[in-house]
């Protein structure tokens, strides 16, 4: 896989066990979020790839274990945006 | 290449305003150009930095419209958009402008009305500039904030109350400064108990919404004389742009256009770092100043923080930052705001910036960042 080429490959990085690298709780939400409690958000790595998404879960931190689901994340122009939501451990 | 002088500068008061955007743009417009003593003057270009007028206010081709509303036809008019980095690509127009021979006297101006908008739907908006799945995903400016403030303090063991010194310092520089939204200080304590926007970010760690304008008047170095026995030269301008999203960067606690550009702008302008004596850097958030203040060079990466709480950066200290007030007190009108930055600076290296004046500075820089750090710009100005 290259830049300026529009070849691309396939890469599993194992949706199962990645680590929460960063997430934050957005309380000032902008207007297409109109009706959401806050949200939290967050970046992950799984098997040296990093992925931004949604987080579920509470008492979260930093190094946490967490897995990856796709579901909806959002809508924009009223068409729901499927995307990760990231998942800690139990 | 010749050289750049700017000859003349204004801007307006930063707040909750009455008047609409032109009225904004001409009032400073006109300050900048009596400054200049260019009253009577032809021009040849205007360059307008606004990011959201059409999306704001409803009004677009405002380069035009104020060159109609403040009698400099047939100057050529473009208005600029780069994100809140958008007068800042106004000022490097206007500079490539001049530099290049193609024109000699240049307004730059820049400007933004904000606060008619409620804060959801103008979050909204500028969120819009980024990456399409984060936007999708209902991220916003000040939750990338957030997310990079947390992965500093992580790698680099900073505690928040060191990164909220930055909204302490800048609303004292705040205080000093006539044309800032806040002129008011606030506590340590003030900061970390105002409202959560995006943890750990809150209220105060947070730039305010603001309207406002800013102008500059440029020409060749060489007829400088002509107006004035203050020119301020630009002799450095850098600019380049990273990955769009956060995520995706190699390090996302490191601004790689920030390193870049200010690589450029050292070398067009023959200074290093150290030779800086005031800047202004694009605080929207604490944290920004923070990691700006280190891939610009004045601190090693992950000192930032340490520098403000010794004072480094203070008014009185090794390299003051944003003597202005900075976004957050000052405020971030968003296209004025690259503007702005380099208005003070001028004041700064003419001795005109009155109670929060940095004894002898003869180097500015400036930094403005557009999207979340993917479009950065820095100007490098040094008194003749």
């Amino acid at each position: 896989m290259k830049c300026r080429f529009d070849g691309f490959e396939e890469f599993h990085p194992g949706w199962e066990s990645g680590s929460l690298v960063s997430f934050t709780l957005l309380h000032a939400l902008p207007e297409r979020a109109r009706g959401e409690a806050p949200y939290a958000l967050g970046i992950a790595e799984f098997g040296g790839v990093r992925c931004f998404g949604r987080v579920r879960g509470k008492d979260l931190k930093v190094g946490v274990k967490v897995r990856a689901v796709i579901d909806v994340v959002g809508e924009v122009g009223g068409a729901p945006i499927r995307g990760l939501i990231l998942v800690p451990e139990e | 290449m010749r050289g750049v002088a700017i000859i003349g500068c204004g801007m307006t008061r930063f707040g909750k305003l009455e008047r609409g955007l032109v009225d904004l743009l001409v009032e400073a417009s006109l300050a900048a150009i009596t400054d200049a003593g260019a009253s009577e003057r032809g021009f040849d270009a205007i360059y307008v930095g606004n990011m959201c007028s059409g999306e704001l206010n409803g009004v677009t081709g405002v380069a035009s419209v104020l060159a109609d509303r403040i009698g400099l036809l047939p100057a050529a008019a473009d208005r600029i958009e780069n994100g809140p980095a958008s007068g800042g690509s106004a000022v490097k127009a206007g500079f490539m402008a001049v530099a290049s021979g193609i024109h000699d006297l240049v307004l730059v101006a820049g400007g933004e009305k904000m606060t008619d908008t409620p804060t959801g739907r103008l979050a909204d908006v500028i969120s819009t500039l980024l990456h399409p799945y984060e936007y999708a995903c209902g991220a916003t400016l000040p939750s990338l904030g957030a997310l990079l403030a947390r992965m500093y303090m992580e790698k680099y063991g900073v505690r928040r109350e060191s990164i909220s010194l930055v909204a302490v310092k800048n609303h004292k520089n705040g205080s000093l400064n006539p044309y800032a939204h806040f002129q008011k200080e606030i506590t340590l304590d003030d900061v970390l108990n105002s409202p959560v926007v995006a943890e750990p970010l809150r209220l105060y760690d947070v730039c305010p919404v603001s309207d406002g304008a800013a102008a500059l008047v440029l020409c060749p170095a060489e007829r400088a004389s002509e107006f004035t026995d203050t020119p301020v030269i630009i002799k450095g301008v850098g600019h380049a742009t990273d990955v769009q999203s956060v995520t995706e960067r190699d390090d996302p606690t490191v601004l790689s256009a920030l390193r870049v550009a200010s690589e450029k702008a050292y070398e067009m302008a023959g200074v290093e770092p150290g030779d800086v004596d005031v800047a202004e850097l694009h605080d929207a958030f604490t944290i920004l100043e923070v990691v700006q203040s280190e891939d610009v060079g004045f601190f090693r990466k992950g000192e930032g923080a340490r520098a403000v709480e010794e004072g480094e950066t203070w008014l009185g200290g090794r390299i003051p930052i944003n003597p202005s007030g900075g976004l957050k007190a000052r405020g971030h009108p968003l296209g004025a705001t690259g503007v702005a930055q380099i208005v003070e600076l001028t004041w700064q290296l003419r001795g005109e910036a009155g109670r929060r004046q940095v004894e002898g500075a003869e180097v500015g820089l400036s930094v403005n960042f557009g999207g979340f750090g993917n479009s950065i710009l820095v100007h490098i100005l040094e008194r003749r």
